[in-house]
């Protein structure tokens, strides 16, 4: 039996070799006491099976559905399937998020995507089920956990319910550098994000386009945070963008009574103005604008020449 | 218009974009809304050349998304609904950026490797798998 053995030793090294020494330790995972409850289930995702290269298209579809759209994960290759990486890139999936007026949210730690998934949120998680020097990258939706048994549940390839153990899924998690993302409709928060983080994911609706869901993101988020500048300012410049100027108007006001000594609400409160034909005092507030700027003004003499000069 | 013609063109479009930013006399500005992102990162008065960096950037992944396989018109598509910070951080890396595939492959590849090195000590007379195998004496 001396070839069974010789056999076996061969296979411990591989296996030694492929895994890397110091991943074999048993994996262990720390909650804090987090407050979190014992278990959760998201309800109202539906499931597609994720097949061949499709995992990313699939994945989006599936939070996609549980926000209220009705997509299918061929209606989505277009816009996620990158065909010479035969692949999606998790740029593609907030993209292609935001272009369905979905606020794409990432999250970041462990104990937060378990939080998301409390709240009612299904989570978008990136995997490299595979190994450091032999990746395989992988989309699935994080849909549950049970913190007594230690395990998240999953959306992945053609399994409905897959449990993993949290230990695992934390390490393929890890190798896909901790990357996950939260899809929502515009006026849902994340559980978990702060303001300027959710801010900027409606900042992409702008990006992307979607003035009307940017601008129903703002008043969600100024409404919780009342005090965030970013959000007043962007609310401001969602309405611009639709056209209505008075809106607009009114929320660089608000930004302006929050924070008076910022030039750049002064300056698009000076847009909003002239584009409402109140001439005089939209050349006051470029005015203002200039006047408050530190380093460069450039840009708020620009828009003081600009509506002087009309 | 062969291949040549399509570079020429490209470049000739940089140049003329970049020569017009550059042209402007410094401090003259374009008039307009800040946006939401300068009010997040505080670069409200950031300068022309940032402005033209992030427009070279944008049209550098364009460009490669392309390449890629994706029709021209939807990789524009695709760069517009990002942030200027995130076109920055894949901008130059889409051929080894990690892009989420079917997990299924790998025990494929990891079948492929476990033959090799079982084909190797066979070959070495370690291992006595395949019979097509000469072994060493």
């Amino acid at each position: 039996m001396i070839h069974g053995g010789r056999l076996l030793l061969a296979a411990a090294a591989v296996a030694l070799v492929a895994t890397g020494c110091s991943t074999l330790a048993r994996p262990r995972i720390e909650l804090p006491r987090l407050g979190l409850p014992p278990r959760a289930e998201v309800t109202g995702v539906p499931f597609f099976p994720q097949e061949d290269d499709y995992c990313g298209p699939a994945a989006l579809a599936m939070v996609l559905g549980w926000s209220g759209l009705s997509v299918t994960p061929e209606g989505l290759v277009g816009q996620a399937f990158t065909p010479g990486r035969e692949g999606t890139f998790p740029s593609d999936i907030v993209g292609a998020a935001r272009r369905h007026g979905r606020l794409a949210v990432l999250v970041t730690t462990l104990p937060d995507v378990l939080r998301e998934l409390s709240a009612g949120h299904p989570v978008i998680v990136f995997q490299n089920l595979g190994l450091s020097w032999l990746p395989r990258w992988h989309f699935a939706v994080a849909v549950g956990y049970d913190l007594g048994r230690g395990e998240l549940s999953l959306y992945s390839r053609r399994e409905r319910g897959r449990r993993v153990a949290l230990g695992t899924f934390d390490r393929t998690w890890a190798r896909g550098n901790r990357w996950a993302v939260v899809v929502l409709p515009p006026h849902v928060l994340p559980a978990t994000a702060e303001d300027r983080t959710v801010v900027a994911a409606a900042a992409g609706l702008e990006r992307a386009g979607r003035f009307a869901d940017a601008a129903t993101a703002y008043v969600t988020i100024a409404d919780r945070w009342p005090d965030s500048y970013p959000a007043l300012i962007g609310l401001g410049n969602a309405r611009y963008a639709l056209g209505d100027f008075d809106a607009a108007d009114d929320a660089y006001r608000r930004a302006i009574a929050g924070r008076p000594h910022e030039p750049a609400a002064w300056n698009n409160l000076a847009h909003a103005l002239a584009r409402r034909g109140r001439r005089e005092e939209a050349v006051e507030a470029a005015r203002t604008a200039v006047s408050l700027a530190w380093g460069d003004a450039g840009r708020y003499e620009a828009t003081l020449q600009e509506l002087s000069r009309e | 218009m062969n291949l040549s013609h399509v570079w020429f063109k490209l470049v000739a479009v940089h140049l003329a974009a970049m020569l017009f930013i550059l042209s402007c006399p410094p401090g003259v500005a374009f008039a307009g809304l800040v946006s939401t992102e300068e009010v997040l990162a505080g670069t409200d008065a950031r300068t022309q050349r940032a402005r033209l960096v992030h427009f070279l950037e944008r049209d550098e992944v364009r460009a490669h998304m392309a390449r890629l396989g994706i029709p021209p018109r939807e990789a524009i598509e695709r760069v517009a609904a990002l942030s200027d910070g995130e076109v920055a951080r894949i901008a130059g890396h889409l051929d080894t950026l990690p892009a989420g595939q079917d997990p299924a492959a790998i025990i494929v590849g990891a079948a492929v490797l476990v033959f090799l090195v079982l084909l190797v000590t066979d070959l070495l007379g370690l291992t006595d798998i395949f019979p097509f195998v000469k072994k060493a004496k």
